[in-house]
């Protein structure tokens, strides 16, 4: 058993991103913080066995992804894997050609265009696997290689999750610009 | 070959995506050899994935560089990049969520070697959808 102190100190600066990254999984605050809790615990108990030096941060996102996984497959609350159908390589980008104003970055235009709860409706809307893939990339910031490891997958299968999970964000959020009418319904 | 067509061609994409790895491919770069990494000539569309990992920095310097200096002379590649770049924030940074004030006290006062380990879950609420 670690000494409490030293792992509290330690582990403590990644609370808020695995937070975060616990409600986008677990779908619900109180979920999320159940999560996080278990994470700590199952962490505190096996940390005399991580080795110090080695990427903490991934560490205990494993620990999370494990027990989320175990969770969901306690209560089997959605199937196991499912896959996404095949879409485009620039399905959005096309689409949102005709929409895009010159002078005004990608992404200013991108945050105008998506609020937030739409952003985080399609993110979790995702199958499971490639929510994790997404999420571990673009809001957490891991290499394929440190996915890899959290997801204990090929660093292969974590580039093609990443490349199908953010067409099929892509192709929701397109959805909801289309029934707000912001974006013009294609003609083909 | 030149960069004439936007990354909205159908064609443009479809068949980048098998000459990307083939020594003939679009005169731009057709002079840089098939690498082992696997990231041959680029062109104006490269493969979303080429791209991905360029956004993700999963290339080594020497990849990074010839990617640089393609999109220097490829303002579609450029603009599609900025794209892809931006659509990379915007889940950045739409879905973050803060924690609840005193999460950390929570979480800490209850690590003890005699903590049950798997705190029970709540009971499954039909009502209430996954997401």
């Amino acid at each position: 058993m670690a000494d409490q102190a030293t792992f509290v100190e330690d582990t403590e600066p990644f609370m808020r991103s695995l937070y975060s990254h616990a409600v986008r999984l677990a779908g619900s605050s109180t979920d999320a913080e159940d999560l996080v809790q278990e994470t700590y615990l199952r962490a505190f108990r096996s940390y005399g066995s991580f080795e110090t030096g080695t990427n903490l941060r991934a560490w205990l996102f494993r620990i999370l992804t494990n027990a989320h996984i175990n969770r969901y497959r306690a209560r089997k609350r959605r199937p196991d894997e499912t896959e996404l159908d095949d879409i485009e390589d620039l399905y959005l980008y096309r689409r949102l050609q005709d929409t895009a104003r010159y002078g005004r970055s990608a992404e200013d235009q991108l945050m105008e265009l998506f609020s937030e709860s739409e952003v985080v409706e399609a993110v979790e809307g995702l199958p499971d696997a490639y929510r994790m893939a997404v999420l571990l990339a673009d809001v957490q910031g891991f290499s394929y290689k440190e996915i890899a490891e959290i997801l204990d997958v090929p660093v292969g299968t974590v580039m093609s999750r990443l490349h199908r999970g953010r067409k099929a964000l892509q192709k929701e959020l397109y959805g909801f610009a289309e029934a707000r009418g912001l974006v013009a319904t294609p003609s083909d | 070959m030149t960069n004439t067509n936007g990354p909205t061609g159908d064609q443009t994409q479809n068949s980048d995506h098998q000459s990307a790895n083939r020594p003939d491919g679009p005169a731009s770069l057709a002079s840089e050899p098939v690498r082992a990494d696997g990231i041959g000539p680029l062109s104006c569309t490269p493969p979303l994935e080429h791209l991905y990992r360029l956004l993700d920095d999963d290339l080594d310097e020497s990849q990074r560089a010839r990617f640089a200096s393609h999109l220097d002379e490829c303002g579609c590649c450029e603009t599609l990049l900025q794209f892809q770049a931006g659509f990379r924030q915007l889940v950045g940074m739409r879905c973050h969520t803060d924690p609840p004030p005193g999460l950390a006290d929570r979480v800490f006062r209850s690590l003890s070697p005699s903590a049950p380990l798997n705190p029970e879950p709540g009971p499954f609420d039909p009502s209430q959808p996954p997401d």
